[in-house]
């Protein structure tokens, strides 16, 4: 059971980035694609040996329990971050990331910056390397946190590595970023899977008994939720006071 | 390499702490409050769980101050 969440939790939040990333890579593209691309794949493989070097020795030299408490407490900051920017977004007090205006912005930056437009572009490579490593960094956190805690790394890799094929595949198909992507309603949901497991793991590691073992990760998916729709009840009730002020200006 | 080992910090920083810091105290608070609890409590997680929702609803209260001050001073 906790294996479908883990695979879930990493493919979302590693969707999520790649919508991300993919906008940077596009914008780029715009001065040369064969540079863009090959920044891309140079960061995927530096994301992938990142992985395979930090997690495969934390697996197999690092005890559980301290492995567990220490990566519990890492993913409960980490999944309240997302979550709570997830909940002010959801709740219309922050603006929704907005990917077209992303891109636009990008490309008009990168227009102005003179070079090739055909062939090699050492800007068009930096730019996508340097956005795919970024935005893949947290990915790499999600993947080592989760894959190394559950001890199903190889797993958590393959789900991340599956996303980026996916959202790559589908940027390519549609040539133009991907703006339609419910990003913020993936954000929290991986912000809510973040915060159970973080909960979770962290409680196993300092011995709390969870009475349902590893279904308690659903149950705790459920409670954070039912709270966290009731966190954005109430501050879309503080929203029309804070426009009014605004208004009042 | 001083530069190397700055960076590197700064990164965990702003990864663990940046704007939010409220959470990261939260998130001590409560396995703090996990700690004083017997190995083998089922009542731990349920603490575990309410700090950790009290922290969030905290860090929404302590941004949506901040966007009414910001608002108010701007009238």
């Amino acid at each position: 059971m906790s294996s479908f969440v883990l695979v879930a939790a990493v493919f979302l939040a590693s969707s999520v980035e790649m919508v991300e990333a993919l906008t940077i890579v596009l914008a780029a593209g715009t001065r040369s694609w064969r540079s863009a691309l090959e920044g891309t794949g140079v960061a995927i493989v530096v994301l992938g040996l990142l992985v395979g070097i930090v997690g495969i020795p934390l697996v197999k030299y690092v005890p559980i329990s301290t492995m567990r408490l220490v990566i519990g407490a890492l993913l409960l900051i980490f999944g309240l971050q997302w979550l709570r920017k997830a909940i002010l977004r959801a709740s219309g007090l922050k603006a929704m990331h907005n990917e077209d205006e992303i891109y636009q912005k990008e490309v008009a930056r990168l227009g102005a910056i003179p070079g090739s437009t055909t062939g090699r572009d050492a800007t068009a490579f930096t730019v996508a390397f340097k956005g795919v490593v970024l935005e893949g960094l947290e990915v790499v956190i999600v993947v080592l946190t989760l894959g190394v805690a559950n001890h199903r790394l190889a797993l958590a890799a393959y789900a991340a590595a599956a996303a980026v094929l996916i959202i790559g595949l589908i940027g390519v198909v549609v040539s133009r970023q991907l703006s339609k992507v419910p990003e913020n309603a993936m954000k929290m949901a991986v912000g809510l899977m973040l915060v159970s497991f973080g909960s979770f793991w962290s409680g196993e590691g300092m011995g709390v008994h969870w009475p349902l073992s590893d279904l308690s990760i659903l149950g705790l998916i459920a409670l954070y939720g039912l709270a966290t729709s009731i966190m954005i009840k109430v501050l879309g009730g503080v929203r029309p006071r804070l426009a009014t002020a605004e208004e009042a200006r | 390499m001083t530069r190397m080992a700055r960076a590197f910090a700064m990164f965990w920083w702003d990864f663990l702490v940046g704007d939010t810091p409220e959470l990261t105290i939260g998130v001590l608070v409560a396995l703090g409050a996990v700690y004083l609890f017997p190995k083998g409590s089922t009542v731990a997680g349920t603490v575990l769980y309410a700090v950790v929702v009290v922290t969030v609803a905290l860090s929404l209260t302590i941004e949506a101050r901040r966007m009414a001050k910001r608002s108010g001073r701007s009238r």
